[in-house]
């Protein structure tokens, strides 16, 4: 293993990919301290730019803006009272108090310090877990894979919050979204309308970059307010003894939950902040200081963000699941190229995978460098007018969308589907799973008919294999208890 | 308050319309494509799932909203601003082609202005100008992006 670490930072220490890893943290950093503009956006829009880049450099970009987000989004947490990103939502509640207290340094520094050492355990145990899972899963027949699949869509729905009926109905939404153009077993023609630009079916960077893109510019329009300049100054960002004390454990903690939360699709950032804020509160000899300023709660949500994030790359890189939109963004990046991510990606791809993962050892470097000195002017980022803003992700977008066919058409997708998202977004529909299962769709259906073909018709083919059973049974646990009314809020909020 | 959530309850009760419609859309395509058997699965075997899979959902949110349960979304804050800027893009697509990529995102860029309420000045103007110019030059020669010429590709050659 040792070995193939160190082929895979020969790939990443290229001073092309050094760069490109660079890039992709310092436009993380950034999007993670706006607050209009989120990972899955920004990977969308700069899709189009990595068609000509090396499969591994485009990776190790991409890779960089989803992980470095984590690192800005805490920084107008702490100053401001505003998450830049929703994994950033629990540190507002102790960090900026500490920053009204005058300790906005030390919440800084231990939100960097804590996301640095976190990030780097999340990228170890993402080495040390990888090839176990991949080469348990090449075992996989048609059957198991589709349990699998419809496992992990599952869990994405149910665990990224909101109501869990509009979650599933957009996952299916994207499942037949997913079946636009030809038919992949029998190369018929399906809901193409007689249009000669869908026979390929409906591109998934156009589709994001309008529910994620277009559709944030125009929600963002309803109210476009410029968040409130900070005054107070940042001093003393490196922790002192005290600070460590109350801090190693949760951070160690956090970056345990969110390693395992962070694996499940669609767990992730969010939950994992949440639960270890939570176990933190609950834990503690001195509660009552939660809340009020409490560096613990700074500590163990930023710490587990991180770990999440990166663990959320271990369902991709070993099975070919994506767990969350963006992860599903550098999913298409590898699609693009002819890579189909999976068990067999370890093996076919060496440098890819073992490249991307050096370089988040690397990238984890870079951004407690590019945070901890330069966090002054990461807030003065914020000051950039929205409309200036808007209008470059709109550019962006056109351009992008233009570019997939050179096609006018793509651009009229777009705007299509970023109108749909904005209505998602109002009526309280997730735009994840349904971007999740568009993706996913092409494959459940072909290891559906190869799994249903193999056993002559007899569906019971989906239970009879031990590993599909235990998939599909954890699945449907999953995907009940929600739809009985019995265990989340969402779904049964009293008026 | 109470007002508002009424606004919600009737969203969930349109979007589920909307999907049950598409649900019911998708059978049908999926019967005209053939569904075949389980053991011999023909083109319109997943949609017709996927279709049966939204309808049965739709119906289920729909029944959730008579029941009065209301399962989120946020009210419209404003609608004038997002209108006018869907307007904006409609325009812009139907535009792009025969007036060109310069041209019609400087018209965009100009509409979105004004509905952020920015004033029409020289400073938007060199906004709008640096924008829709700059990100062609930058697109189009630099980044070899071919992007539409429009009459503009016709009055100064390729």
């Amino acid at each position: 293993m040792l070995e193939n670490l160190a082929s895979g930072f020969a790939v990443a220490l290229s001073p092309w990919n050094l760069a490109y890893a660079g890039f992709g943290a310092v436009l993380g950093t950034a999007i993670g301290v706006l607050p209009g503009l989120g990972p899955p956006a920004t990977i969308a829009m700069l899709l189009p730019l990595t068609y000509g880049m090396e499969p591994v450099s485009a990776v190790i970009m991409l890779a960089g803006i989803f992980y470095g987000a984590m690192y800005g989004g805490s920084t107008t947490s702490i100053l401001l009272n505003i998450p830049g990103e929703a994994g950033s939502v629990v540190t507002c509640l102790d960090g900026y108090r500490m920053t009204r207290s005058g300790r906005a340094g030390a919440a800084l520094g231990i939100a960097a310090i804590g996301s640095f050492i976190a990030g780097t355990l999340g990228v170890i145990g993402l080495s040390l877990i990888s090839p176990i899972l991949a080469e348990f899963a090449l075992r996989f027949g048609p059957a198991e894979y589709f349990s699998l699949v419809l496992l992990g869509l599952t869990m994405a729905v149910y665990l990224s919050g909101g109501s869990a009926l509009k979650g599933l109905m957009m996952g299916v939404l994207g499942l037949l979204l997913g079946t636009v153009g030809l038919d992949p077993v029998l190369g018929a023609e399906r809901f193409t309308f007689g249009l000669p630009n869908l026979t390929d079916g409906l591109d998934f960077v156009v589709v994001a970059m309008g529910l994620f893109g277009i559709a944030e510019v125009l929600s963002n329009l309803e109210a476009p307010e410029q968040p409130a300049a900070l005054k107070t100054g940042i001093k003393n960002i490196l922790p002192t003894r005290e600070d460590w004390k109350r801090s190693w454990a949760p951070i160690a903690r956090g970056s345990l939950f969110g390693f395992f939360i962070g694996v499940l699709p669609g767990g992730g950032a969010i939950i994992s902040s949440f639960v270890s804020y939570a176990v933190e509160k609950k834990i503690s000899k001195h509660p009552e200081q939660f809340g009020h300023g409490a560096i613990e709660g700074v500590a163990a949500p930023e710490s587990a963000n991180n770990a999440a994030s990166v663990s959320s790359f271990i369902p991709l890189l070993t099975l070919g699941i994506p767990g969350n939109a963006s992860i599903a963004m550098i999913l298409v990046a590898l699609m693009i190229h002819g890579i189909r991510p999976g068990p067999q990606l370890i093996q076919e791809h060496p440098d890819i995978f073992w490249g991307a993962i050096a370089s988040m050892y690397l990238g984890n470097f870079m951004l407690l460098a590019l945070n901890l000195p330069l966090v002054g002017l990461w807030v003065k980022l914020l000051r950039v007018p929205y409309s200036i803003l808007s209008l470059v992700v709109v550019v962006i977008c056109i351009v992008g969308a233009y570019s997939v066919n050179n096609s006018t058409f793509d651009v009229g997708v777009m705007i299509v589907f970023g109108v749909f998202g904005y209505l998602l977004r109002k009526g309280g529909f997730p735009a994840a799973p349904l971007i999740l299962a568009m993706i996913l769709g092409p494959i459940l259906e072909r290891s559906l008919q190869q799994a249903m073909i193999s056993s002559a018709g007899d569906p019971l083919i989906f239970i009879e294999k031990p590993l599909s059973a235990g998939l599909l049974a954890v699945a449907a646990l999953v995907a009940l208890t929600p739809l009985l009314g019995l265990v989340r809020g969402g779904t049964t909020k009293p008026a | 308050m109470a007002e508002a959530r009424r606004g919600l309850k009737s969203g969930d009760l349109v979007a589920g319309g909307f999907f049950l419609l598409l649900g019911v859309g998708a059978i049908a395509g999926a019967i005209r494509l053939e569904i075949g058997t389980p053991s011999e699965p023909q083109p319109g075997f997943f949609p017709f799932l996927g279709g049966l899979g939204l309808t049965i959902l739709s119906a289920l949110l729909i029944l959730q909203d008579f029941r009065g349960r209301s399962s989120g979304g946020e009210p419209f804050v404003e609608t004038r601003r997002p209108v006018l800027a869907i307007l904006g893009f409609v325009a812009f697509v139907a535009l792009l082609d025969p007036l060109g990529y310069v041209l019609a995102t400087a018209l965009l860029a100009a509409v979105l202005l004004l509905i952020l309420g920015v004033r029409l000045g020289w400073g938007s103007i060199l906004t709008v100008v640096v924008l829709a110019a700059g990100s062609y030059l930058l697109f189009d020669r630099v980044l070899d992006v071919p992007l539409p010429e429009g009459i503009l590709g016709a009055v100064f050659g390729p």
